[in-house]
């Protein structure tokens, strides 16, 4: 096989298959995949066939697993398998997709849709100018979700902070901008803290932002 | 607060799990725990590694639960491609693990009439890929299931069902092909 080099979208068509079953070894693998990324017909094509294989899986048998499983993988996580150190906080991103979209609506909604909501504000840049929002929600647990759709420059790490109604700010987490451009944060924050007046993001001891909840 | 948990939609379970709340995990764990099993046993074929490579995904899963992206797939199939790809490199050190020839037909669509609730939640979920899948040749979804649900590859293939590679190559083709329209979004 000729894994050197570019490839045409006939040799792309004939390992199709077996890069979506995840089959195929380097060097061709990464030779198709970047065939893939230049050449639509080829992406759409690698796509629909992933897609087909992932769904796939929901029809394997479902096998109770031995006695004593379900203690086994909670104590796993237990001990030492620990989330990456880099934050002591509890987070996720989803990251924005290509093309720079923030952030389908699905995702939030299909988690969040009849979940209570707390509040919800717009964010504000110091500068003027909207840069996202931010929501407290109560359920399953207590966060803050913060969602940014127009991403400014300035210094990578972002300081979330709560207003208590007696004016005091908490910081409830951070993040770094050089991880994810735009996209949405969340973290886990004292039931208390659902109460919060405003939202500021503070790098460096500069506001950069600010959110006002009714 | 398991009770409350119970009730969450899959998306938001996994949210929670993502907030790393303790008794999420242990939920999550026991809503997926047969399928994820039940994958990776039919594709190590060894009850003690299915263990490990299950336990290992729930690890990941746990790990990269700020990943998952509803846009693109459900949480059971982002699980299920998690203990997959695990098992396919689990298969790459350690080839050569015998197939039960048994197992191919219980893969098969119609096998899972056994137990009609079973059936009719696999129909629901796989929806209209279930149904293509049905109007496949035999020989077609066999192919298929066992290059998706086995991970076997096209030459492993032609052994366990003892034909030419380049046949069993093109079963497989075909068949992941035409179900490419159930997947479609909108019609052409
Ligand atoms: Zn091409």
């Amino acid at each position: 096989m000729s894994a050197q080099g570019s490839v045409g979208c006939e040799q792309f068509d004939v390992h199709a298959d077996e890069l979506a079953l995840g089959q195929l070894d380097e060097p061709l693998r990464s030779a198709l995949l970047a065939h893939a990324a230049d050449c639509p017909h080829c992406r759409s094509l690698l796509d629909s066939l992933g897609t087909v294989a992932d769904r796939l899986l929901l029809a394997a048998p479902r096998v109770e697993p031995p006695a004593g499983f379900e203690t086994r993988a909670l104590s796993r996580l237990d001990m030492g398998a620990a989330r990456p150190p880099r934050r002591s906080i509890s987070l996720w991103w989803v990251a924005a997709v290509a093309g720079g979209m923030v952030l389908a609506g699905a995702f939030v909604a299909a988690r969040l849709d009849g979940e209570p909501k707390a509040a919800t504000a717009t964010i504000v840049a110091a500068a003027g100018g909207e840069v996202g929002s931010v929501q407290l929600i109560a359920e399953p647990t207590p966060h803050v979700l913060v969602t940014i759709t127009a991403p400014r420059p300035g210094p990578a790490t972002r300081n979330c902070e709560l207003q208590r109604p007696d004016g005091t700010w908490v910081q409830v987490g951070w993040w770094d901008a050089a991880d994810v451009a735009s996209g949405v944060w969340a973290v886990g924050i004292d039931p208390t803290l659902l109460d919060a007046t405003a939202m500021r993001i503070v790098s460096d001891g500069d506001v950069l932002a600010t959110a006002a909840f009714d | 607060m398991m009770r409350h948990l119970d009730r969450l939609s899959d998306d938001a379970l996994l949210a929670a799990v993502a907030l790393e709340e303790r008794d999420a995990v242990a939920v999550f764990v026991r809503r997926f725990q047969r399928r994820v099993y039940g994958l990776a046993v039919t594709m190590l074929g060894d009850a003690a590694l299915a263990d490990d490579l299950a336990q290992v995904t729930f690890e990941r899963a746990w790990r990269h639960a700020g990943t998952y992206d509803a846009r693109r797939a459900s949480v059971a199939t982002w699980l299920l491609t998690i203990t997959r790809n695990l098992a396919i490199d689990a298969m790459r050190v350690r080839r050569a693990i015998p197939f039960d020839p048994d197992l191919v037909s219980q893969l098969l669509p119609h096998s899972s009439a056994v137990d009609p609730q079973q059936a009719a939640i696999d129909a629901d979920q796989l929806g209209r890929l279930g149904v293509e899948l049905a109007g496949l040749p035999v020989e077609q979804q066999r192919a298929v299931l066992l290059a998706t649900l086995a991970g076997r590859t096209a030459s492993e293939i032609a052994d366990i069902e003892g034909i030419p590679v380049g046949t069993a190559k093109t079963r497989i083709r075909t068949g992941l092909r035409r179900l490419r329209i159930a997947v479609a979004e909108v019609a052409p």
